[in-house]
């Protein structure tokens, strides 16, 4: 597996502590090229398209009555090259099998530690799918 | 007979409300594992960037370690969180294995911080031990109930120790879980598995504890039961079914079964990696002297030549052999188990 010469992310979570966290930890790393990040979750689907990340880091709960299993849905339909890694703090069975069936490359728990989240985010980039659960 | 109509009223209205604060407390245990999951993941970040920064002292350096080490116990507390606040009697879309080795260090936090802090804890799950076939979350909250009734016959004790024991007894894992307070009279012990019996006050205990652990034990085929040899304190000894994926090999350890995965979308590998793990299963790998796998998971692209590999001819073949896509005329063996990738979690079933 060869990870792109420069690797994108754009996180789709309303934790803003986690998103700035998640901003810097990224910069570190490397290989890594440009972090986005979403305010309006409803425009979500357009900013993908419009950045094309290579990866997408999406919370399953998201404000506003936005539907994070539809918003991925769209995503695999409208920009397949942005890879979806459903990522959440609400792990359970059955919401892997149904996010990955619908076509996410990673499922990704909140409660693991921080160098498997940037592992996942590699190796997804990289062409891999990750499942990460607490252990 | 008008009053004892009342009572009877009244003490079920209790038994209600008793009912609806555990309901509550579930989910509040929920709420409060996922905020600490999002609250944890920044501070773990924001450490990794501390860390890197170049002219940090050395004691710094020590500083953070020890802070790592406390959040990455907030982590674990987190994680069991989630295993209590599991609903018991809904459990089909959980994990239906627990490994016994694995599932104690994610249960030891809670077990230690629900006894006082100078109760001596030993407990002892050898890796050999088979999987059982318990939710990992069930088989926790009945453990973490038998450990909170133990702290509280063990208040007054002056050296509380608390004692979980593991043995594999000719198909069942026995655990028990033994400690050495104030033990428990012939009536308590005769009667300590009745709905509502508690010999604490109404007001501090629901007296569902031990009858709810029973229910729940039996409905995954194993039971608990108390001790009468254990003097002074109480022993609970849990039976637990061993896990139908794992077969004795009278010259070997336990092994699991072996799945061939010959998948070419890494999603659906992935995924399946996933079921196989939670069913106690593992990913078959060649080598010679490898024992052949009891299932074949291919695809239309990959089944002509993952069959050839194990010299299979489909209508003879001993494994299951499952398939992922539309059955091909070149590849369309009766007894392949072909699943449409649209219903791709279809396959947690036919793994069973």
């Amino acid at each position: 597996m060869v990870a792109p010469s420069l690797f994108t992310v754009m996180c789709i979570d309303d934790n803003v502590m986690l998103v700035d966290a998640l901003e810097r930890r990224l910069a570190l790393e490397p290989g890594f090229g440009r972090f986005y990040r979403v305010d309006a979750f409803v425009n979500a689907a357009d900013a993908v398209a419009e950045a094309q990340p290579d990866v997408v880091l999406l919370d399953i709960d998201l404000p506003g009555g936005v539907d994070a299993v539809e918003l991925l849905a769209e995503l695999v339909q409208r920009t397949p090259q942005s890879r979806v890694i459903v990522f959440t703090g609400h792990p359970q069975g059955e919401l892997v099998s149904r996010t990955m069936g619908l076509g996410a490359w990673g499922f990704v728990s909140k409660g693991i530690p921080s160098d498997r989240l940037i592992d996942a985010i590699r190796h997804v980039a990289g062409g891999e799918a990750v499942i990460e659960l607490e252990d | 007979m008008e009053d004892r109509f009342d009572d009877v009223g009244e003490e079920q209205e209790r038994h209600l409300q008793r009912l609806q604060r555990m309901a509550m407390l579930g989910t509040l245990a929920a709420g409060l594992g996922h905020d600490l999951r999002n609250l944890i993941m920044p501070v773990l970040l924001r450490l990794d960037v501390l860390s890197e920064s170049k002219d940090l002292p050395e004691t710094a350096r020590a500083d953070l370690a020890g802070i790592r080490v406390s959040v990455a116990h907030l982590q674990r507390l987190a994680g069991g969180l989630r295993l209590l606040a599991s609903d018991p009697f809904e459990q089909r879309d959980e994990v239906q294995i627990t490994r016994l080795a694995e599932w104690w260090t994610e249960v030891m936090p809670l077990v230690v911080d629900a006894l006082s802090p100078e109760t001596k804890v030993t407990a002892d799950f050898a890796a050999s031990l088979p999987p059982v076939a318990m939710p990992p979350g069930t088989l926790a909250q009945v453990v973490v109930n038998l450990v909170m009734n133990a702290r509280k016959a063990m208040e007054g004790t002056e050296s509380p120790a608390l004692a979980i024991t593991s043995a594999y007894v000719e198909g069942i894992v026995c655990v028990e879980v033994t400690d050495n307070g104030a033990g428990m009279d012939a009536e308590t012990r005769r009667r300590c598995f009745e709905p509502y019996f508690t010999t604490r006050p109404r007001e501090y205990a629901t007296g569902l504890g031990l009858s709810t652990c029973r229910a729940l034990m039996q409905r995954f085929g194993g039971d608990v039961a108390v001790s009468t040899n254990s003097e002074p304190g109480a022993t609970f000894s849990l039976t637990l079914p061993v896990h139908p994926s794992a077969h004795r090999d009278p010259e070997r350890a336990w092994q699991p079964r072996l799945v061939h995965v010959s998948l070419r979308d890494p999603r659906q590998r992935a995924l399946v990696r996933l079921m196989l793990s939670q069913r106690g299963m593992k990913e078959w790998k060649p080598g010679a002297g490898a024992a052949p796998p009891s299932h074949v998971i291919c695809d239309a692209e990959t089944i002509d030549d993952t069959l050839s590999q194990h010299r299979l001819e489909p209508a003879t073949a001993v494994v299951r052999v499952i398939a992922v896509g539309t059955p091909t005329a070149r590849s369309s063996p009766e007894d392949v188990v072909w699943i449409e990738p649209t219903r791709f979690s279809m396959l947690a079933d036919v793994l069973q």
